[in-house]
């Protein structure tokens, strides 16, 4: 099981829209995938028109009072399962301090399903706390997505001190998000940094309003528009970033009753 | 049935269906799509029997395997490039594949049933729009000339975290419409619209009279050996599997037996003619079946530290490959030559005269039963003159006779009491096994000196010789251990349980 986590301590830069897209992608390719939506304003449970509510709250799933997996749902879509949100993991930080080994509490729960799943993605909610520690020890690889500004490659250089801080690093890699090809300054970071510094990916994610569009179809993109130029840019993203195949028209099976 | 599977009559409508879930539950109607299901078993039901089906489907360009196995869910696997029929060990290795091969075993999977599929698949979604069970409705016909309307497929399967909602459909739908029973799958009435009893032998038992002439029961026995044996000569000549020339060797023995046995029952030149006949057959067999064995011997190995260790036994596979190639072009020759081609037809003629000559003589239980008490006198009588010492050409008597009881009980089942005829088949059974065993690696051994020379003689490396050496080792040890287990099976077939069970066969059946 490989575990991606997408992540960046600033919000509104589009992790949930990646998480999601890649997320559907990978189900597409084949792959078991589990997104587990642990940001509590719950838009990736939204999207896939999940109730966002645990039984038993997040408590029970970090205390494991409750196996994880009757907390998952099943998407629309084949291969892509869903853990919901819950406004309780408002206060995660709380009840995994309230563990033994706070910061491998994560590691725990998902270890269970290693077997179910070839692929976990977490889409964490933006902050530094004892959330992100646990992501980082337990994810595989860390997506961060970077709006193309100068405080943003800053906030990457942070990002990588606070990996360094993990015994076991995830490997770190930012890709620019929301990219406004009208900006210069966009224009610039976009072609320079990724030829300069090998922690960021040569793909960039356009700031289109079909992406926006995600909360209104309540879909991935790669579903309702799949040869729109985000659906292109997010397949390169799943390619570089997650070893996926290069391919975008791999229909949604249905189910194989 | 399969996981979420309800049928329904071939008259159904598909609207139906959907009016009943519409009545309570928001619908999506997909738009419909066609497939077709390749329906697959072995040619003795080994799927069924183990409780599982298979299908090839197609649908578009994607073809999959999907097997359901008592799980929740079905396992599914890309299907082969080539077709049907296949031996489990020629698919691509795969979950499916897995499941099945310890079931399947040597047999090959055969396309028994071929069905078009006009599928709709309905999504049952919640006040968010999003699905919660998928139901897809499967109008089945079955392909080819035939083209009967099946049962109507419903399979209703809920999206993970949403199982309540599944069974809600289910009852609702098993509540509007009438479903036809749980025993049957889709699979299942496929092959029955395609002519098959799953489960049961293409041949069935014959069902004796116990109190009719001997001669009339003997002819029906002997007239069921020969529908097996042209029930299996197509999969013979096709080489589907090896089971098929196993069958059809043991309906070969079996009719000897019985010409030995009851052959003073016939008339005097039908006896002798045909028993002259099938001991031709049987001997057109023999080559065939032993490099069959040795392969298999070879698939044992396959995977073990044994296996391992003969890396050099390579050159011999191939040269029984190559023998069996040969051996495999003979039965050929010989099973569509005049006299292959003319044997079943003049046995049958002949049966026909058997069985409707007026021959008197006494009731088929009277005879059966004295025949049982001789052959396991016979038995017996051999038994005790085996040690742990004992040659294996003697031992190759005693397992003929054994043979020769087995198919007797097997020929006049249904006259025998059915508790004692249990028993003392049960016992003879586990007899047999070890005198097999005892017989196979006498056979394999002789042979494996026969082809170390072979191949010494063409010039094999000496690492080649070697590790024949030490297969012959591997095979000792076998000897040694069946050996001590006859010893127990012969006491327990000679002692006075068997005998008592023995003496009991006399007794009029239930």
């Amino acid at each position: 099981m490989n575990t991606v986590a997408v992540y960046n301590i600033k919000g509104g830069v589009g992790k949930t829209s990646t998480a999601v897209n890649l997320a559907y992608l990978a189900a597409c390719e084949g792959r078991r995938t589990l997104l587990w939506d642990l940001d509590p304003q719950a838009a990736a449970t939204y999207i896939f028109r999940v109730r966002p509510r645990v039984k038993g709250g997040g408590e029970r799933i970090v205390r494991a009072r409750r196996p994880i997996d009757a907390a998952i749902k099943g998407t629309d879509f084949d291969r892509l399962d869903l853990l919901p949100a819950d406004f309780t993991y408002r206060h995660m930080d709380l009840m995994l301090d309230r563990t033994k080994r706070p910061t491998q509490r994560l590691h725990r729960v998902l270890e269970p399903l290693s077997d179910e799943y070839d692929l976990v993605i977490l889409d964490c909610p933006p902050s530094v706390s004892l959330v992100s520690e646990n992501v980082l020890r337990v994810a595989d690889t860390v997506l961060s997505p970077l709006i193309p500004t100068v405080l943003s490659v800053r906030t990457l250089d942070q990002l990588t001190d606070f990996v360094a801080t993990v015994k076991k690093r995830p490997r770190l890699l930012g890709f620019f998000s929301m990219v406004d090809r009208r900006k210069r300054l966009h224009r610039d970071l976009v072609e320079q940094l990724p030829a300069q510094r090998s922690d960021i990916a040569t793909t960039a994610i356009p700031g289109l309003s079909l992406i926006e569009q995600m909360a209104v179809q309540r879909a991935p993109v790669p579903h309702y528009a799949p040869r729109s130029l985000a659906s292109r840019c997010y397949q390169r993203l799943y390619v570089e970033a997650l070893d996926g195949r290069p391919r975008i028209d791999s229909a949604e099976p249905g189910n194989d009753h | 049935m399969e996981p979420g599977e309800l049928l329904f009559g071939a008259a159904t409508d598909p609207d139906q269906v959907s009016a009943a879930l519409a009545s309570r539950y928001e619908l999506q109607i997909e738009p419909p799509t066609s497939a077709h299901w390749t329906c697959l078993d072995t040619a003795d039901w080994r799927l069924h029997n183990a409780g599982m089906t298979l299908r090839d489907a197609r649908r578009g360009r994607g073809r999959r395997l999907l097997l359901s196995h008592g799980a929740p869910e079905l396992l599914s696997a890309p299907a082969p490039a080539r077709h049907w029929p296949r031996r489990v060990e020629t698919l691509p290795a795969s979950p499916v594949r897995e499941r099945i091969a310890p079931a399947v075993g040597v047999r090959a999977l055969l396309p028994l049933a071929e069905v078009d599929v006009r599928s709709l698949e309905l999504r049952v979604l919640d006040d968010e729009a999003k699905t919660r069970v998928r139901v897809r409705v499967d109008q089945q016909r079955l392909a080819g000339h035939q083209h009967a309307a099946l049962p109507l497929r419903v399979v209703v399967a809920p999206l993970r975290g949403y199982e309540r909602d599944a069974q809600r459909c289910a009852e609702l739908l098993g509540a509007t419409v009438t479903p036809i029973g749980d025993t049957n799958t889709a699979v299942s009435t496929a092959f029955a619209a395609a002519g098959f009893t799953p489960g049961q032998p293409t041949v069935p038992a014959v069902q004796l009279d116990p109190g009719a002439p001997t001669v009339e029961s003997l002819a029906a026995v002997l007239r069921r050996w020969i529908d097996i044996i042209d029930s299996v000569r197509p999969g013979v000549l096709a080489d589907i599997d090896i089971e098929y020339l196993h069958d059809m060797r043991t309906a070969i023995r079996a009719t000897r037996s019985m010409l030995r046995i009851g052959g003073d029952l016939l008339p005097p030149m039908h006896a002798a003619r045909f028993a002259e006949e099938f001991a031709w057959l049987g001997r057109l067999t023999t080559p065939m079946r032993d490099l069959d064995v040795w392969l298999l011997e070879f698939a044992a190995l396959g995977g073990t530290k044994v296996r391992a260790e003969l890396a050099d036994l390579t050159p011999l596979h191939e040269h029984l490959g190559t023998q069996r190639r040969r051996a495999l072009r003979d039965l050929r020759a010989g099973l569509t030559s005049p006299r292959g081609s003319a044997l079943s037809g003049e046995w049958r003629t002949a049966l026909r005269q058997i069985a409707g000559s007026d021959l008197p003589g006494p009731s088929t239980r009277v005879v059966a039963a004295e025949h049982a008490r001789v052959a396991y006198r016979r038995i017996v009588r051999a038994a005790v003159r085996v040690t742990d010492q004992t040659h294996p050409d003697e031992l190759h008597l005693l397992r003929r006779r054994c043979k020769r009881m087995r198919y007797l009980l097997d020929g006049y089942a249904s006259v025998y009491p059915r508790g004692p005829h249990r028993d003392v088949l049960a016992a003879l059974k586990q007899l047999q096994d070890c005198l097999g065993d005892i017989q196979d690696v006498d056979v394999q051994r002789r042979s494996l000196a026969e082809l170390a020379s072979t191949l010494q003689r063409r010039g094999a490396s000496a690492d080649t010789i070697l590790a024949i050496g030490a297969m012959r080792e591997r095979i000792l040890q076998r000897d040694a251990a069946a050996r001590r287990t006859m010893a127990h099976r012969l006491a327990r077939f000679c002692g006075p349980v068997t005998r008592d069970h023995v003496v009991q066969l006399q007794a009029a059946p239930e």
